[in-house]
């Protein structure tokens, strides 16, 4: 239990220290946050017994009982898996961060971030409430906002962070939405609840538009088409923050929802409709990109998106076959994805280029980096003896067997073919043309293989997706149990190599046949200058979107933020108008007129009359002085009024207070010089008359409606039966101010000190500068 | 009379709104003071209009008093609007200091001098 909060924490903790060991700790800070990694590496580890058990871990903190929100964590076979991938090649990114990262850069910085963006990413994965989730899920998005962002001197790297947040988001927001309409309906947002609840959940009206929404969010995380717009740009971010948010993290976090809530949507022929068929559609374009491009970095974002879209096709089959080819693949593609990116980020440090069309021959200068890339291009090929090659066969396979639940899946199948084969030729492309030929003489450096620090990553990660891919068995366990996890049944599989002349192993032998044929020279070149479909038109569209609402935004701005007082004011007596006449119209006050209403004295009608036409005098007189004598005469008659309705104490008062204040302004006329008034525009003038005529009309009407209207009881009962008896006094006004709300009064009182203050330091402050300034 | 009342409130918003509009320091302060007001009668209309004694008890049986709670928060609200004025007063005399001006426009943001 203190284990899960360990593991979430730690990186959260060791990310806030950063900043203060790194002034002891220096350029050596990266050992600080391989420490951190492997801290909380050891805490995944010890959480195992949970998701190889039969009991799954569910503790839980009651956080606001009332919204049934509660900060949870949950460890079965899914979320181990994901934690595991994420903490274990956490390790070896901060182990080769330490030696990739130069001397100009902020290695503070850098681990801070690194560190925080795993701490989002594990309690992403290991929080039991959906609500927390997506707390964990959107700090994803900005620790990755900031590490995408990284070199954010260079105008590419500002663009792809700035694109990732917002595509990104755009899609957080639809989940949120979702997850709302979810947690409403089911009543709940434990997942272990929502699991318990999926039959409820799938026979209600809004099933679609809750799975829509939620998809929205997973499918914009993990790059789906037409999403998938960020990631290549992210690419702007330093290799190794791209092989661990893009290889194994950030964006499995689509894939891993999409498998968490796989219990509670999936049955549905909606689940495979949109699930299968946007991975589906994904991993073709995506595979047809990556072959396009001669960046290599560029060629492994577009690979990892049709990886991505790979998993979550076969998620989308809503059979077990599909769970465990998708669990299964997430480990093998994390392994052999992460080390290919660390691969290409060695030559890029040492080459100074990642653009193949000037790579070549690197086997010469750089042997042992080959060998990696030998064994990441063939296992992403899916070429037997490497890890890419049994998950993908069982995804083939899994691909198959839709075609006997209805006959247009069968383009399942075919498109997984064709995918495969195009993901074989970029593979391909990307060992042979960067380790094969004739050595390059136009690099910026001169190449070698890099320090031992460097290729113990990829190195480690190479031995496992060696030995996975010969004896798969291995990594059994851990795939039973996130099937189990993904499809609530209890699953025992058996990993082989070797499965006989089944149909997958034929439709293996077809892609690899596609794939040399694509990879010929001549059809090649023909992919490389097609026009490409509606891909980069999403691009162009993002493009025109973005500074368009930014001009947008900027303009919408500029009519609420005025930074003219009067305007916001106006906008609050627009508001308080348009909502409290809404109410009074929408419930029919207007049924009040009281009989009475224009029953009066003769007295009180001439204090009436006196009254407008002294306040109206305080508006359009020309002199101030004119205007302070009758707001004075407004005093007075406000006394009148007080003596009428019978409130002797409230006349007293203000006729005192009245008095002071004409003082007070005739004071500040005196002090104050005549300024040249500025004239306002006839127009302005208008529109201030007519705003002000509108409010004071309303609020006319709101005052006859609420004196129509009584809806409890007043507690002036209570004052007037035990003013003498409890207080022993007779003036009942006095009585509640001096003894019933004594502390009120004081509370009065030191108001009015503290007025007193102000006006005495402002008074002080402004004489001891004219000395200052008279003495200079 | 509760007319006259409503009528005589909506008069002091509607003039405090013109004045508070405008961009002279010294209107707003004005506008402010009636606004002070408004709300006065404005609460001591929702006690109720004569509708009894004013509140000081005489010992006898079976007289009718009017509200004294609303009385009581009058007062007090009196009081407080007059450290307000006052404060708000000084501020503009002040502000005029600083900016030489008593337009509200040129307040925002001009450094301290």
């Amino acid at each position: 239990m203190v284990a899960v909060l360990w593991v979430v924490f730690i990186p959260f903790l060791f990310a806030l220290l950063t900043p203060l060991v790194q002034r002891i700790a220096g350029d050596r800070i990266g050992i600080w946050g391989i420490i951190s990694s492997l801290l909380t590496f050891g805490g995944v580890l010890s959480l195992a017994n949970y998701a190889f058990g039969d009991e799954p871990l569910y503790v839980f903190y009651e956080w606001a009982p009332t919204l049934g929100l509660s900060f949870g964590f949950y460890v079965d076979g899914l979320s181990w898996l994901f934690a595991f991938l994420i903490s274990g090649i956490g390790v070896l990114i901060n182990i080769y961060a330490y030696w990739y990262l130069h001397k100009p850069d902020p290695f503070g910085r850098f681990f801070a971030y690194l560190l925080f963006f795993m701490g989002s990413m594990l309690g992403l994965v290991l929080s039991s409430n959906l609500i927390i989730l997506i707390i964990f899920w959107e700090l994803t998005t900005i620790s990755s906002f900031l590490l995408i962002g990284f070199w954010h001197h260079t105008e590419r790297a500002r663009y792809g962070a700035v694109k990732s947040i917002l595509v990104t988001s755009v899609g957080g927001l639809a989940m949120i939405g979702g997850t709302v309409l979810l947690t409403v309906i089911a009543g709940t947002s434990e997942i272990p609840e929502l699991i318990a609840k999926a039959g409820m959940i799938q026979e209600h009206a809004l099933f679609f538009p809750i799975l829509l929404l939620i998809l929205l969010g997973a499918f914009s995380k993990s790059a789906q088409s037409p999403f998938h717009i960020w990631l290549p740009d992210a690419m702007e971010a330093p290799t190794p923050v791209s092989a661990f948010l893009h290889s194994s993290t950030m964006v499995k976090a689509g894939v891993f929802l999409i498998a968490r809530i796989h219990p509670v949507f999936s049955g549905r022929e909606e689940w495979t409709l949109l699930v299968a068929t946007v991975g589906l559609i994904t991993m073709v374009l995506a595979a047809y990109y990556a072959l396009r491009k001669v960046d290599l970095k560029a060629i492994l974002a577009y690979s990892t998106v049709s990886q991505l879209g790979l998993m979550i096709m076969a998620l989308g089959f809503a059979d077990v076959l599909g769970a465990k080819a998708t669990a299964f693949h997430i480990m093998n593609h994390a392994a052999f994805k992460g080390m290919l990116f660390l691969v290409v980020g060695i030559i890029d440090h040492e080459t100074g280029t990642r653009d193949i069309t000037k790579l070549r021959g690197l086997r010469f200068t750089m042997p042992k980096t080959a060998v990696l890339a030998f064994i990441g291009a063939f296992a992403s090929a899916g070429i037997p003896l490497f890890n890419g090659f049994v998950s993908k066969e069982l995804i083939f396979e899994a691909a198959y067997d839709q075609i006997g639940i209805a006959p247009w899946m069968s383009v399942f199948p075919v498109f997984a073919v064709i995918g495969s084969a195009l993901t074989f030729a970029y593979s391909m492309k990307i060992f042979f043309s960067v380790f094969f030929g004739e050595e390059s003489k136009v690099l910026p450096k001169h190449p070698h293989d890099p320090p031992l620090g460097m290729l113990f990553s990829p190195g480690l990660l190479a031995a496992i997706t060696v030995i996975v891919g010969i004896m798969p068995f291995v990594a059994e366990n851990l795939v039973n149990a996130a099937t189990s996890a993904i499809t609530q049944t209890t699953t025992d599989f058996y990993l082989t190599l070797w499965h006989g002349f089944t149909p997958a192993l034929w439709m293996s032998v077809v892609t690899v046949a596609i794939g040399l044929l694509l990879y010929s020279r001549k059809a090649l070149l023909q992919v490389m200058h097609s026009k490409p479909p509606f891909g980069l038109t999403v691009n162009a569209m993002y493009d025109w979107w973005y500074p368009n609402i930014m001009v947008g935004a900027e303009k919408l701005i500029g009519v609420f933020q005025s930074r003219k007082l009067r305007f916001y004011f106006m906008y609050i007596l627009g508001m308080i108008v348009v909502l409290c006449g809404w109410v009074l119209i929408r419930d029919d006050h207007f049924r009040f007129i009281p009989h009475d209403l224009w029953m009066a004295e003769t007295y009180e009608y001439i204090v009436a009359v006196a009254f407008i036409l002294a306040t109206i005098g305080v508006a359009v007189f020309r002199s101030r002085l004119a205007r302070v004598i009758s707001l004075g005469v407004v005093g007075y008659l406000l006394c009148a009024i007080f003596i009428i309705l019978r409130a002797p104490d409230l006349a007293l008062t203000q006729l005192l207070v009245d008095v002071v204040t004409v003082i007070l302004f005739v004071l500040v006329i005196y002090f104050l010089p005549q300024l040249k008034t500025e004239k306002e525009r006839f127009s302005v003038n208008i529109r201030d008359l007519l705003v002000s005529v509108i409010t004071g009309g309303f609020v006319t009407v709101f005052v006859l409606a609420a004196y129509s209207h009584r809806y409890t009881t007043t507690i002036a009962e209570y004052f007037l039966e035990n003013s003498y008896k409890l207080a022993g006094g007779t003036n009942v006004v006095n009585v509640i101010l001096v003894d019933f709300r004594a502390f009120d009064t004081l509370g009065e009182i030191i108001v009015l000190a503290i007025a007193g203050l102000g006006v005495y330091a402002l008074v002080r402050l402004g004489i001891r500068r004219k000395q200052k300034e008279d003495s200079v | 009379m509760i007319g006259l009342l409503a009528i005589i409130i909506g008069v002091l918003v509607a003039t405090g709104t013109y004045l508070i509009l405008k961009k002279t320091a010294f209107k707003v302060a004005l506008g402010m003071v009636l606004y002070g007001q408004a709300a006065n009668v404005l609460i001591i209309t929702m006690g109720g209009v004569k509708t009894g004694a004013p509140p000081i008890l005489l010992g006898e049986d079976g007289i009718v008093y009017t509200d004294p709670l609303v009385q009581a928060l009058i007062l007090t609200a009196i009081v407080i609007g007059f450290g307000v004025t006052s404060f708000l007063l000084v501020l503009v005399y002040r502000a005029y200091q600083a900016h030489d001006s008593d337009n509200v426009d040129l307040f925002e943001g001009a450094d301290d001098k």
